[in-house]
C-alpha cells in the first residue's frame, strides 16, 4: 500500500474515534445550553459530524464519510454508545454521513473552494441527525422541534468554521504534493 | 474566514434567538418539587411526595446491560396521578415528560402494577434534588426519566 494511501486511511480512523468520543468531552458544556433552552440535545452531535466532515474533505473519494459513519455505528454498537437510540443509532450516524458525501460531491464539481460545501453539509448533516433522533425517540412537535431543528443548524455552522480551519491546515500534512496540486 | 459564512452563522443564531424566545417565553413553567399532571387539557400542579410513601426496590438495566440495584423510599406513579383527581379508569397510557422534553410512555396497565412504575428523588450533579421516573422490568434504560416536569394523561 502507498505511504499517502495508508495516512489518508489512519487519518479516517483517527476521526471516527475523535467523532465518537468527542460527543462525551463536549458533552457538559453542550447539556447546560440544552438544559438551559429546555430541548434534549442538539449540539454535541454537531461537534462530532464535524470530523466526519474534516476527513471527507481532504480525502476526496465518495462515499468516504458513509464509510466513516458505518465504521463509528459499529463501533457504537459494540461500545454500548448508542444512547436512547438504542439499535436504531446506526440510522442516526449514517443518514448524516450519506448527506455529508453528497453535499462535498456536489459542490467539488461546481467550486474549488469548499469552505461553502463545508458549511452546508456541515447544517445539512446535523439537522438530519437530529431529525432522526427526533423520528426514532424524542417525538418532538411544534415549537420545541423547530427549536432543536435551529439549535443543531446552527452549532452545525459553528462547527464548519472550526471543520474548514482544520481543514486548512491538515490538508498538507495528510496529502502528498501531488493530490495536493 | 468566508464573509458568506459568517452571515450564515449570524442569520441561523438570529433565527434560533427569536424562536427560543417565543419558546422560552410560552412554556408553562412547573414550581421545583412539583410535577405537572395534564388531563383533559386541564393541567394540575402537584408535590408527588405527598403520596404516600412506598420501598421501591428492583433491578434497572442500561443500554449496556448493566444492572442497577435500586433500593429507596419513593411514591407509586398511580398515587400521584390520584392526587390529580384522576381515576386510573380515565386514561389508557400516560407520557412521563421531562424538563428537556424527553418523554417516556407507560401504559395504564403498567400504571395500575404496584411493582413497576415509581417516582423517586433523584440527586443532580449540583447537589439538588429532581424527580426521576424508574420503570423496572425494562431490557434498557429509555424509561428511566430524569427531571420529570409534566405527565400527560391520554
Amino acid at each position: 500500500m502507498k505511504t499517502h494511501k495508508l495516512r489518508a486511511f489512519i487519518f479516517m480512523a483517527l476521526c471516527c474515534d475523535l467523532g465518537l468520543f468527542a460527543k462525551k468531552l463536549i458533552a457538559p458544556a453542550a447539556n447546560f445550553i440544552t438544559e438551559f433552552l429546555h430541548i434534549p440535545g442538539g449540539i454535541a452531535t454537531s461537534f462530532s459530524l464535524m470530523f466526519l466532515i474534516v476527513a471527507s474533505s481532504i480525502i476526496r473519494f465518495f462515499g468516504c464519510a458513509t464509510l466513516m459513519a458505518v465504521v463509528q455505528s459499529i463501533l457504537a454498537l459494540c461500545f454500548g454508545m448508542t444512547g436512547s437510540m438504542g439499535i436504531l443509532a446506526p440510522i442516526g450516524y449514517i443518514i448524516p454521513g450519506i448527506i455529508i458525501d453528497v453535499i462535498l460531491f456536489l459542490f467539488r464539481k461546481k467550486e474549488k473552494d469548499i469552505s461553502l460545501a463545508i458549511m452546508i453539509a456541515s447544517i445539512l448533516a446535523s439537522v438530519s441527525a437530529c431529525l432522526t433522533a427526533n423520528m426514532i425517540v424524542f417525538r418532538l412537535t411544534g415549537i420545541i422541534l423547530l427549536l432543536y431543528v435551529f439549535v443543531s443548524a446552527t452549532s452545525g455552522s459553528i462547527c464548519a468554521i472550526l471543520a474548514n480551519e482544520l481543514v486548512r491546515r491538515l490538508k498538507p500534512i495528510i496529502l502528498s504534493p501531488k493530490e495536493l496540486s | 474566514m468566508k464573509k458568506r459564512n459568517i452571515t450564515i452563522i449570524v442569520v441561523l443564531l438570529i433565527i434560533t434567538a427569536i424562536i427560543a424566545a417565543i419558546y422560552l417565553l410560552g412554556r408553562n413553567y412547573v414550581p421545583k418539587g412539583k410535577v405537572s399532571i395534564v388531563f383533559n387539557e386541564k393541567s394540575v400542579s402537584v408535590d408527588p411526595f405527598k403520596a404516600a410513601s412506598v420501598n421501591v426496590n428492583g433491578t434497572t438495566v442500561n443500554g449496556k446491560g448493566k444492572e442497577k440495584e435500586i433500593s429507596t423510599t419513593g411514591v407509586t406513579l398511580l398515587s400521584v396521578i390520584q392526587m390529580a383527581g384522576v381515576s386510573d379508569s380515565d386514561f389508557s397510557k400516560a407520557l412521563v415528560v421531562s424538563s428537556d422534553e424527553y418523554s417516556a410512555e407507560l401504559t395504564s396497565a403498567e400504571i395500575l402494577d404496584p411493582d413497576i412504575a415509581f417516582l423517586i428523588k433523584s440527586a443532580n450533579d449540583d447537589d439538588t434534588e429532581s424527580i426521576k421516573l424508574s420503570v423496572f422490568g425494562d431490557s434498557d434504560s429509555k424509561r428511566q426519566v430524569k427531571n420529570v416536569e409534566r405527565i400527560e394523561l391520554k
